[in-house]
């Protein structure tokens, strides 16, 4: 269906090339996933499916590629269309239209498909993807798990026989992500579609994909039958992490098949948590709306105690409220009843030096907080912002991610290394909580395992940290308490291991493979393995 | 039953028109008033109110720059002196500018007419952009004009966009300890909020070359929106004012009143 040959590509500017002499081959009715290192070129590789790499980026290409016999060199992008479906990486940055109908039509309009065909593809793809309840609603207000399925439909309904999809689940909770792929396993199953995935999550895809293509980068790229990538691939799912582990003669993909090894560990018993220092954060009785007159509360009653030393994460589904939660903390939500106190003041109350001091908040887009040049003006200016000795804040900054160039633009850095960056600039304000909204997005396992260091690292340095999140891996490595949210009620407050094993959507994939011993992370299995 | 994407576009330039050409105050109160109603009475799922607020203080300010214009800066008009300030001197070679001085009845008429004139057009014209969905413009041009098609669809669906991120930026800067005003606040907010724009813009447009936009020339529609009779007749005292050559005062009364009327015009097409 798809072939490289001998595919070089070098982007305008640039001293490296992306990919070299890559040829494979992907067959029809294939669910290929790919994976490699976040900036590696795996949205290269599949823009290069598509001919938007080099049509509508630039860069220079050599060799060959072909989809169903056609090459993409002498083809626009939209020339293939009716070949090839893509769903972007934010979906909502690449909707044209605002209703969900007239945006899964869009391209068929374009395309000048007549009408009565028209319509009947929209009415399949809609039963398809089980979109007709929301066939009018405006796509603005839909959740993020219903977008990606509008994106899904937009691409299917020219009936593509190829689906490119761009890290699909990553802004997604657990619940959602698990939807759109079991929507899109069915589709290869019965459509006989070829799909492209690429995923860092992948605990989350593993079992449904045919064969992995691994991009190690310096052009070295591995294609083959995902067991046999997944048995040296420096990036592997926990499961496959504890199957190595533990010692296996076929790697497990499912947790069926690792609980079919009837291995068993004895259960881990957990230190009791160490002594806490003072209290932070204290939220009595917080009630939240953005609507008054209808009287839906974003948040409702809300009792909660953070103390410093401590880690720990909220989760629930998107939309449940958890960013008003957060921004609570430093004033930011509309409150009804109740009252905030960080450090024993109402926020709202802070001037700007109070705040920088009290609470350090990363946004969703931790871009936000940078507007310098270069790494090195960056940290200059927080150094004046704050007050703080000049070179401070790069000192903060390097004992996170060790030694980094000052003159680098902020927006060259990796996804982890510009939280990083945006940390520091806080942290050099010295506060002591600091509050993060969904770090995760877009990090590979290698950055996420950085951020698992750097936040373990603030917190011991007699801080608070708080974040929300969907990951329930970084949970499971990072956090000893989650609170569990919904529908803007706090329904549970505990220990991460009770509450990481009270629901299967949010069980890591450890607990999962051992239940009801106390484990939730490979370090926690080798423990108990030395134990027993 | 939707209204043609086109049909408030046309409303506008049609009255707009008469605006101009019959340049009177009566008229320009009207087309105002006009503006104002079809915004209120229009159905809430058409409207953007944001757009439409900054197309009002668009107006408000226009008005208020012409009127202190007029009462600072200009040439001894004759006519009744309604008050007298302060007269500062100028170099001899601005002969015929005068700052300060005598304000007289005249020239604040003059400057309000020419004020309302341009309100009147930005309130027009701010309505008709709020009532219609971005989207469906981009369907009325003519995909062969691709770069204009791309153009549009960026501007259309980013503007709102725009704002949601100064907003956001605002908030990320007060949580790094820097207050939201002044020259150097614009710098910090500016460079993130075009960062974003930026890369938006480079999605939406990544999005229309994937999905075939300019490819073919024949393009079809999902939901064609139709030109019934309905808008023409909705139109007609638009055009009556349009064409209009009034030589009595009691025309250009009529002609307020028809502008007026017009505006309930597509209260009638829904």
């Amino acid at each position: 269906m798809i072939e490289f040959k001998n595919v070089s590509l070098i982007y305008p500017n640039s001293e490296q090339t992306i990919i070299e002499n890559l040829s494979f081959k992907l067959h029809e009715g294939e669910f290929v996933l790919v994976i490699g290192q976040t900036g590696i070129g795996k949205s290269s590789i599949l823009r290069l499916m598509n001919g938007l790499v080099p049509h509508h980026t630039g860069g220079i290409l050599s060799g060959e590629i072909e989809v169903a016999g056609r090459s993409t060199r002498m083809l626009r992008p939209g020339e293939l269309s009716d070949l090839v479906g893509v769903v972007p990486q934010n979906p909502i940055n690449g909707f044209v239209c605002e209703i969900v109908e007239d945006e899964i039509a869009f391209t068929m309009e374009t395309l000048g498909i007549p009408v009565e065909v028209m319509r009947k593809r929209v009415e399949e793809v809609l039963d398809l993807l089980a979109l007709a309840p929301l066939r009018t609603r405006n796509i603005s207000s839909l959740s993020g798990g219903e977008q990606q399925r509008v994106a899904i439909a937009a691409a299917l309904v020219t009936q593509p026989k190829v689906l490119l999809l761009d890290e699909p689940t990553s802004a997604l909770d657990p619940i959602a992500a698990e939807e759109v792929l079991s929507i899109l396993h069915r589709l290869v199953n019965d459509l006989g579609l070829t799909v492209i995935i690429a995923e860092h999550r992948l605990e989350r895809v593993i079992q449904f994909v045919d064969r992995v293509l691994l991009i190690n980068g310096g052009g070295d790229v591995q294609l083959g039958e995902t067991r046999q990538i997944l048995l040296t691939s420096p990036i592997a799912p926990p499961l496959v992490e504890l199957a190595r582990v533990t010692g296996f003669e076929e790697l497990p993909l499912t947790i069926r098949e690792f609980r079919r090894s009837a291995i068993e560990i004895a259960p881990l018993k957990k230190s009791a948590s160490k002594l806490r220092g003072e209290s932070l954060i204290e939220i009595r009785g917080l009630s939240c709306s953005y609507n008054e007159e209808n009287s839906k509360y974003a948040l409702r009653e809300i009792n909660l105690e953070i103390k410093s030393g401590e880690i720990v994460a909220l989760m629930g589904r998107n939309g449940a409220g958890k960013s008003t939660l957060l921004k609570s903390l430093v004033g930011l939500s509309p409150v009804i009843t109740g009252t905030v106190k960080v450090l024993g003041k109402d926020p709202r109350a802070f001037d700007s030096k109070e705040l920088i001091s009290a609470i350090g908040y990363v946004p969703q887009e931790p871009g936000d907080l940078l507007i310098e040049g270069t790494v090195g003006d960056e940290c200059r200016q927080a150094d004046i912002d704050n007050g703080v000795t000049s070179g401070k804040t790069f000192e903060i900054l390097t004992g996170l991610i060790g030694t980094i160039s000052q003159s680098i633009h902020p927006r060259d850095l990796s996804e982890g290394q510009k939280l990083a960056l945006a940390l520091s600039v806080l942290l050099s304000g010295n506060p002591r909580a600091i509050v993060l909204d969904e770090p995760t997005r877009g990090f590979d396992y290698e950055a996420k395992r950085k951020l698992v260091e750097m936040l373990k690292q603030i917190a011991s340095q007699d801080r608070a940290v708080l974040l929300a999140t969907h990951d329930v891996e970084l949970v499971a490595d990072l956090a000893e308490r989650v609170l569990f949210i919904a529908d803007g009620e706090l329904i549970s407050d505990d220990s991460t291991t009770n509450s990481l094993t009270a629901s299967p959507a949010f069980a890591p994939q450890v607990a999962k493979a051992f239940p009801d011993r106390g484990v939730l992370t490979v370090s926690d299995v080798r423990k108990a393995m030395e134990n027993s | 039953m939707q209204i043609h994407p086109a049909f408030f576009w046309i409303w506008a330039t049609l009255i707009a028109t008469s605006v101009i050409r019959l340049d009177n105050f009566l008229v320009s109160s009207a087309a105002i008033l006009a503006a104002l109603v079809t915004v209120r009475i229009a159905p809430k799922s058409l409207l953007r109110l944001n757009a439409f607020r900054l197309a009002v203080r668009l107006a408000a300010i226009a008005i208020f720059i012409r009127i202190s214009v007029a009462i600072l800066i200009g040439v001894p008009m004759p006519g009744k002196a309604l008050f007298t300030i302060p007269q500062i001197t100028l170099p001899e070679f601005l002969v015929g500018i005068r700052l300060g001085g005598e304000v007289t009845s005249q020239r604040i008429s003059g400057a309000l007419n020419e004020a309302l004139i341009f309100a009147a057009l930005i309130l027009l014209f701010g309505a008709s952009n709020s009532l219609t969905t971005p989207t469906k413009i981009l369907k009325v041009i003519p995909q062969r004009l691709y770069g204009v098609g791309v153009a549009t669809a960026l501007a259309t669906k980013l503007t709102p966009q725009f704002a949601d991120s100064v907003m956001r930026i605002k908030q990320a800067q007060f949580l790094r300890g820097q207050p939201a005003r002044g020259f150097r606040s614009w710098k910090r907010i500016g460079t993130p909020v075009l960062e974003e724009t930026m890369s938006r813009s480079l999605d939406l447009a990544t999005s229309l070359e994937a999905r075939g936009y300019g490819i073919k020339r024949e393009t079809t529609r999902y939901k064609a929106d139709s030109w019934r009779s309905a808008e023409t007749i909705a139109l007609l005292p638009a055009i009556y004012a349009a064409t209009l050559l009034p030589t009595l005062s009691i025309a250009l009364f009529l002609v307020a009143l028809i502008l007026f009327l017009s505006a309930l015009a597509p209260a009638v097409l829904r």
